[in-house]
């Protein structure tokens, strides 16, 4: 049996330890808490698309001299408000805005370093590794998560109505244009914040798979972002655990955890389903 | 005086003749100068030593650029077309390279440099070996991805020397009318190497024994390590694929750099150096400038050439290990 001391020991002996367990911790409850409004308005693919569209900035701040995170915040903005331009009064579907926005901008970034002939690989400078966090990364994660979660919380009751029914938030006269270009840029600054500390496969997962959770049981918006937050920041410790006690890779590792906590909570929503369907029956 | 107007007149006659003759041998000289392609930076300096400006030089993957993750373009295909000779390295360091052959249909003929050369094998993480021997089934899949052997022979120069001969060898073959010219470069071009690997086996003894143990972010430097009396390490191993290392793997090597003794660790500029910098940090250590690994520095830098590149490499090593 596992003891707690055996549990603790890596986060006591290991400074990247703390420093990951804490990454995680942060970018879990910024990606879960966004990701609610992600998989309600069925963006799953947003944050692989923004991991991509920022290669155009990169290459442009490297061939530049320039900070590579901060022309990869500029290329995510852009491909926000792309988006947003784009699906404006529903002209497109937003996962088709996104799709437009992620092939354009990618190819914008290959064509860029096609013309310079380097062929370094521009997205690995940038993006991160969750082992690999420095206290720099991780003031910068706080600093988007107050400003990101802030927003949210002010104005949780008119993002939760464009969300859930957009009609009625258009009829009692909320700019849902407006709100939806708040969302994309907040998700702009999340994604690439997060990439450069932990990675494209980590952000995605983060962004998506505690919020489904999350959805399978239940139907409030302050409860499924709380539920996401407690799935996101368990995953990131039992992952974590996992890749430094059996020696697997770390993000893989974190992004399975989600996977299984994902699949306890579909198996409990069908066994309770049954149970409900079998108890109404026989009653 | 009719003798003399006779002899000017013979002068400005077999003058204009040698024009006549030069100026079209000239014009078809270039014309018909070698056309040599080199797959990356590193071999297009060598080639540029022993060939001077006997052959027209393409190099596929630039200065700067990371040959793992090379996306060749059709202007590549049509530089490979007219090619008469391909320069690779070899034991799959250029993945791409058997597609662009095929798909540009060229007659060149291909000197693979390794070829027939002891190369070591990848052993992956120095400390699969020590430490532990249980199930690394992921590390070994990275490194079969890249080949059974270890590309990166130009770490050591006494190998170089022999790769650089085998270029002077082909060159010979396929151009004679140019084979004094090739064979002197290239002499030029071997003392100069020569040099080169003696003034690093004897700088080498200004670091401590103890202390010669380079680690870096992937294992790029096994043959400098056999030839030089390093020992190597690295964090991600072979692979500069998006590595995933784990927590575990991690821990240990912080746990390897300490028990090493040494004052240093490299980080290299194809990947993110936040890896290697926590590493260093946590196991109290400095991270050293990044060395130069798969490809020459960009022109006017301090590794612009093989030459500048390997003793830019030695002074960082040694004055972050001494």
């Amino acid at each position: 049996m596992i003891s707690l001391n055996d549990l603790i020991e890596p986060f006591v002996r290991f400074q990247f330890m703390r420093h990951s367990l804490l990454a995680v911790v942060m970018v879990g409850t910024l990606c879960a808490t966004i990701g609610v409004y992600v998989v309600l308005r069925r963006m799953a693919f947003i944050g692989d698309a923004l991991a991509h569209t920022v290669l155009p900035g990169i290459v442009l701040a490297y061939f530049n001299g320039l900070s590579l995170f901060l022309g990869a915040v500029v290329a995510g903005l852009l491909t926000a408000l792309g988006i947003g331009w784009l699906s404006r009064r529903e002209t497109l579907r937003e996962d088709t805005a996104i799709g437009i926005m992620f092939t354009f901008m990618f190819a914008l970034g290959i064509l860029l370093m096609s013309t310079a002939r380097s062929f370094r690989d521009f997205t690995h400078i940038l993006f991160g590794n969750v082992l690999g966090v420095t206290p720099g990364d991780l003031t910068l994660i706080g600093v988007v998560s107050l400003i990101v979660l802030g927003t949210l919380l002010l104005f949780h009751k008119e993002f939760e109505l464009t969300s859930f029914d957009p009609i009625h938030a258009e009829v009692i006269g909320l700019r849902a244009d407006r709100l939806r270009y708040a969302l994309l840029i907040l998700l702009a600054l999340t994604v690439v914040t997060a990439i450069q500390a932990v990675g494209v496969v980590l952000t995605s997962a983060m962004l998506v798979t505690p919020a489904a959770t999350a959805s399978l049981l239940t139907n409030r918006l302050p409860r499924m972002m709380l539920i996401a937050v407690v799935v996101a920041i368990s995953a990131g410790v039992i992952g974590l655990y996992f890749s430094y006690r059996y020696n697997v890779a770390s993000g893989a590792a974190i992004v399975l955890a989600c996977s299984v906590l994902f699949g306890l909570a579909w198996l409990g929503r069908t066994l309770r389903r049954a149970l409900s369907g079998f108890w109404a029956r026989y009653r | 005086m009719f003798r003399l107007r006779s002899q000017i007149l013979g002068i400005l006659l077999c003058a204009a003749l040698i024009v006549a003759v030069a100026v079209p041998m000239s014009g078809a000289a270039a014309e018909n100068r070698l056309k040599v392609v080199a797959t990356f930076s590193i071999l297009g300096d060598w080639i540029a030593n022993v060939a001077a400006d006997k052959v027209d030089l393409q190099v596929l993957v630039g200065a700067g650029s990371d040959s793992h993750t090379y996306e060749p373009s059709p202007a590549d295909s049509a530089v490979l077309s007219q090619a008469d000779l391909i320069f690779a390295i070899g034991a799959e360091f250029e993945p791409w390279l058997d597609a662009l052959v095929e798909s540009s249909g060229t007659k060149a003929k291909r000197i693979v440099l390794t070829e027939g050369l002891e190369l070591l094998p990848f052993e992956g993480h120095a400390h699969e070996e020590d430490m532990h021997h249980d199930g690394e089934g992921e590390a070994d899949d990275a490194e079969h991805a890249h080949g059974e052997f270890d590309p990166h022979v130009w770490h050591d120069v006494s190998l170089v020397i022999k790769l650089v001969e085998r270029i002077r060898d082909a060159l010979v073959e396929a151009d004679a009318a140019n084979a004094e010219s090739y064979t002197q470069q290239a002499a030029l071009y071997i003392a100069q190497l020569g040099l080169l690997d003696g003034e690093i086996l004897l700088s080498v003894d200004e670091v401590p024994e103890a202390r010669r143990v380079l680690i870096t972010t992937h294992e790029t430097f096994a043959y400098f390590g056999a030839r030089y009396g390093f020992k190597v390490d690295s964090a991600l191993g072979v692979t500069t694929e998006a590595a995933d290392p784990s927590a575990g793997e991690i821990a240990e090597l912080i746990e390897r750099v300490k028990a090493a003794g040494v004052p240093a660790i490299f980080a290299d500029n194809v990947t993110n150096p936040r890896l290697m910098e926590q590493i260093a940090r946590e196991a109290g250590v400095k991270l050293a400038p990044p060395l130069f690994t798969d490809a020459l520095g960009e022109a006017g830098s301090e590794g612009d050439t093989y030459l500048k590149m390997m003793r830019y490499n030695l002074k960082t090593i040694i004055e972050a290990l001494k």
